[in-house]
């Protein structure tokens, strides 16, 4: 079953008109993408900085407003849905920021933090930020519950936002590179819990990262994109395996290799994003 | 082959309200001529602290507290402030990290270096200007660049600003701390290949200290890996990927996703860096450390050669 599926998604942001100017210019940062997610699969959507990622996961979550397409979620078409349709809806899907120093407030206490949404909802159970803390592997709760981010650790920090996501047990997640912040022994914990977590809660996941390596670890599936648009799609083992548009294979050409034997042919991309 | 840079026994430690912690402990190794010693480790480790060591660019509050650091044949701990002005950019030169906060946002870049060169080096200004296009070429950005300022640059080219910088006084030696981490992967191979070039080109020595195994393995002829101030393996890279030693190097090598070969699963290092107000008496990775056994907790292992050239400080392995 399909969790999520996009149709012909678009963004424009508006550039500043220049002095007498009478077209308005855009900038396409998604432009007409289209992508299905089944249930409980994780999709990673990989490219360079600027390719429009963050803008799709964002658009998916709505914290932006797509200029065209449909976004299917549980098949109910959330792109053009109002601000206050919106609230119903975000329960069922939650995001997990990449900068864990900056997406908890830094005056709230773990408890409050992981309360906000649950709250919001009108949900709020204490027993279910106990649960939600001890999935994430913070043990046990109580020492925590009253701590503030600035005594834990980034890898601590992050557990904590991927539980405040879960909570209120969302049916999609959107990952927005959850541990390019963190430390490399870190990084591997934290990506292990995400996987555990997925099959224990059949959770879909858009995961976004420039990390293919990473990309290749977490993910069924791989879409690359490129200048705001979809350049290749596949099963994860397949695209690193047997790249077929250009720019894959640049980009996998670009992945440092943990092994000094290795040697990488380096393809270079001409030109550069706009 | 000639050592240029040999470090003995060096310590250094920040004061702090807490108390004294020490960033570097007990550090020695050797770098020869024409090598790249890539140095790795996780976050607060003690790289960069020992990068700045090298540099005598200590904040207030640290100082060296043992050791040698000799550089080219002298030891430049006991030197002054004014004999290290002499040694830094010329003899020893650093790639920060953070390209986007090493530059002065309100100078115009080339204006930058210029200044750098004309304050260390006896020549015109005019000459100088001569260099730094003669650099810019060097590290693949156009001379015309050169009358932009740093906002009007892109990530990638403002972190090949920064290595013209380094390379301004012709050093002998040169740190380059994290140069690729805040950049994207294309533009991180770029740049990486640009410095490994460079590096070989100009016949100078090179510290590269990254927390990322991969680039390391790529860049360098030989690794040291820290752990919490202490340096715990030294070796050549292919030694060290083919037959990694100590329990802490095996962790940190599994804990990394790779695009080659078959898919493994990776195995995080179970808990955390300690806290060096009060590192543990013994190894300091002890605490996280499946093999540790009764005199890991007691005794701090020494640091000494175990096999020719592949140095390792635990109890368990020797």
């Amino acid at each position: 079953m399909e969790m999520l599926n996009i149709e012909h998604l678009t963004k424009l942001f508006p550039l500043k008109k220049k002095l007498f100017s009478r077209d308005q210019q855009y900038v396409h940062a998604v432009d007409d993408i289209s992508f299905k997610i089944e249930k409980g699969k994780i999709l990673g959507l990989v490219g360079e900085s600027g390719c429009g990622k963050t803008t799709t996961a964002k658009l998916l979550v709505r914290l932006l407003k797509p200029t065209s397409g449909k976004i299917y979620i549980g098949g109910e078409d959330i792109a053009g849905l109002k601000e206050e349709n919106l609230k119903k809806f975000r329960k069922n899907i939650q995001m997990i920021f990449q900068d864990p120093y900056e997406s908890l407030n830094p005056r709230l206490t773990i408890h409050s933090t992981i309360a906000e949404p649950l709250i919001a909802q009108g949900l709020y159970n204490l027993e279910k930020i106990h649960d939600a803390l001890e999935v994430v592997g913070l043990k046990p709760p109580e020492g925590f519950l009253y701590r503030y981010p600035h005594e834990l650790s980034g890898g601590q920090r992050q557990r904590v936002a991927i539980a405040r996501a879960l909570v209120i047990d969302p049916i999609f997640v959107v990952a927005d590179e959850p541990t390019s912040m963190l430390d490399v022994s870190i990084r591997a914990g934290v990506l292990n819990l995400m996987l555990a977590l997925r099959k224990s809660f059949d959770l879909t996941v858009l995961f976004v990262t420039h990390d293919l390596a990473v990309a290749r670890y977490m993910c069924d599936d791989i879409a690359v994109m490129h200048n705001g648009k979809i350049v290749e799609t596949g099963n994860a083992e397949e695209v690193i395996r047997n790249p077929k548009h250009s720019y894959t294979k640049a980009l996998l050409s670009a992945v440092p290799i943990p092994d000094p034997r290795a040697k990488r042919e380096r393809i270079r991309i001409r030109g550069k994003v706009v | 082959m000639d050592t240029v840079l040999e470090i003995k026994n060096l310590g250094m430690s920040y004061d702090t309200t807490e108390g004294s912690v020490s960033a570097v402990d007990n550090v020695s190794f050797r770098i020869m001529n024409g090598e790249a010693m890539g140095l790795v480790g996780e976050s607060g480790c003690g790289k960069t602290s020992l990068g700045m060591c090298i540099m005598k660019l200590l904040p207030e509050n640290a100082k060296i507290t043992n050791g040698e650091i000799i550089f080219d044949g002298e030891d430049i701990v006991p030197k002054t402030e004014d004999e290290m002005r002499m040694i830094r950019w010329k003899g020893v030169s650093m790639i920060f990290q953070a390209a986007m906060n090493a530059l002065n946002p309100v100078y115009k870049v080339g204006d930058q270096i210029i200044e750098a060169i004309v304050a260390h080096e006896n020549i015109k200004k005019e000459e100088a200007r001569e260099k730094v296009r003669e650099l810019y070429k060097l590290v693949g950005l156009s001379p015309e660049r050169m009358e932009n300022y740093p906002h009007e640059y892109s990530g990638g080219m403002r972190q090949r600003a920064i290595i013209a910088m380094a390379l301004a006084c012709d050093p002998k030696f040169i740190i380059a701390d994290e140069p690729t981490t805040a950049l994207d992967v294309i533009v991180q191979d770029e740049i990486i290949d640009e410095i490994k070039n460079i590096q070989k080109k100009l016949n100078m020595i090179m510290m590269y200290i990254s927390h990322d195994i991969s680039v390391i393995a790529e860049t360098c002829d030989k690794i040291g890996v820290m752990y919490a101030g202490n340096f715990i393996e030294y070796a050549d890279t292919f030694a060290l990927f083919d037959n990694p030693l100590h329990p802490y190097t095996k962790a940190l090598m599994s804990s990394f996703p790779s695009i080659e070969g078959p898919k493994k699963e990776l195995k995080p290092v179970p808990g955390e860096p300690p806290n060096l107000l009060n590192p543990p008496r013994g190894c300091r990775f002890y605490p996280r450390c499946s093999y540790a056994e009764e005199i890991c907790r007691n005794e701090r292992p020494e640091f000494i050669e175990s096999e020719s050239g592949h140095f390792l400080a635990c109890h368990r392995v020797i």
